[in-house]
C-alpha cells in the first residue's frame, strides 16, 4: 500500500476512540494524539503484518497501548484533562471523586477499568484488546476494582 | 485465601457482568452463604462496580489525518539519496580509465541492503495480496 489515501477512512473512523483510549493511560491530550498518531503511522507502514480477517482497532490497540506505556516508562505523568463525562445520574463532584481515584491506580489497573466500564468490552474482548487470557482479565479486574474501592474509601475518609 | 475462594469471587463478579463464571451459579451461592469473607469481598467489588454504571467516556475531537498525512508522503523523500547515489555510481561505471576496484562490484549490494533496511522491508517474506 504505497498510496496513504485508503488509510484515511481508517484514521476518520477511530481517531476519536483512539485519542479517547490513550488519554486514560497518559493524561494528556496533546501526548494523546501525538501517541495516536505514531500508531497509526506505524500500522500502516507494517500493513503487511495485519490480518485483514481480524477486527482492526483490537489490532490497532495493542501497538497504540504499547506506545502509551513506552511514553509512560519511568515518569509519573500528571492527569491534564478529564477523561471522563458526568452522567445525569451523577453530581459533578462525584464523577471528579472518582476521576481522582482512577489517577491513583497504576495506568494498567485505569486501562483495564475504563475499557471494561467506559467501552463495555466482554471479557474476551478486553483479552484481544489486552493480549492476555480471559481468566487473567478475570484476576486483573477483580484486583482494580478492589483497589479503586479502597482508594475512594481512603479519599472520603481524608 | 483458598482456592475455592478465589474461585467464587471470581465467579460472583462474572455472572455480575453478564459473563459465563468459571463455577456454576448455584454453587457460587452455596459457598457465598456460608462464607462470611467471601461475601464480603463480593460486595465490596459490587460497590465499585456500582460506582463506574453511569459514568461514561469523554468525547475528543480529534482531526489527525492532515499530520498523518504528511508524514507519510514525506517518507517519499527518502528514495532521493539512493535514487542519486545510483545515478553517481552509473556514471563512475561507465567513465573511461576509472578502475575503482571492489567497490564498484560491492555498492550495488550495499546500497540495496540500506533500501530495504530503512524501509524494514524483508524481501524474502512471501504475503498474500491484501
Amino acid at each position: 500500500m504505497n498510496d496513504p489515501d485508503p488509510f484515511r477512512d481508517l484514521v476518520e473512523r477511530y481517531q476519536g476512540q483512539a485519542t479517547g483510549h490513550a488519554l486514560a493511560i497518559l493524561g494528556n491530550l496533546e501526548d494523546s494524539r501525538d501517541a495516536v498518531q505514531d500508531a497509526f503511522i506505524q500500522v500502516f507502514r507494517k500493513w503487511r503484518s495485519y490480518d485483514p480477517t481480524r477486527p482492526f482497532y483490537p489490532y490497532f490497540y495493542t501497538v497504540l497501548r504499547h506506545i502509551c506505556f513506552r511514553r509512560l516508562r519511568g515518569r509519573r505523568r500528571e492527569r491534564e484533562v478529564p477523561y471522563l463525562e458526568p452522567a445525569p445520574s451523577r453530581s459533578p463532584e462525584e464523577t471528579e471523586a472518582l476521576q481522582v481515584a482512577l489517577d491513583h491506580l497504576s495506568p494498567e489497573d485505569r486501562e483495564l477499568i475504563t475499557l471494561k466500564h467506559l467501552d463495555g468490552l466482554t471479557y474476551r474482548e478486553l483479552g484481544e484488546m489486552l493480549d492476555i487470557p480471559s481468566g487473567t482479565v478475570m484476576s486483573r479486574l477483580w484486583h482494580a476494582r478492589r483497589r479503586l474501592r479502597e482508594i475512594m474509601e481512603r479519599n472520603r475518609d481524608e | 485465601m483458598s482456592e475455592v475462594c478465589e474461585t467464587v469471587r471470581l465467579s460472583a463478579m462474572a455472572i455480575g457482568d453478564g459473563e459465563v463464571p468459571p463455577m456454576p451459579e448455584g454453587e457460587v451461592k452455596a459457598h457465598l452463604s456460608g462464607c462470611e469473607e467471601c461475601r464480603r469481598e463480593v460486595e465490596m467489588m459490587e460497590g465499585s462496580r456500582d460506582l463506574l454504571m453511569p459514568v461514561r467516556r469523554r468525547t475528543v475531537e480529534a482531526d489527525l489525518w492532515p499530520r498523518i498525512e504528511g508524514r507519510l508522503r514525506s517518507r517519499k523523500g527518502v528514495f532521493v539519496p539512493f535514487l542519486l547515489l545510483l545515478v553517481g555510481y552509473r556514471i563512475l561505471e561507465v567513465l573511461p580509465d576509472l578502475d575503482l576496484g571492489l567497490i564498484v562490484k560491492v555498492l550495488p549490494l550495499l546500497l540495496a541492503v540500506s533500501l530495504f533496511a530503512v524501509l524494514k522491508e524483508n524481501p524474502f517474506v512471501l504475503r498474500g495480496a491484501r
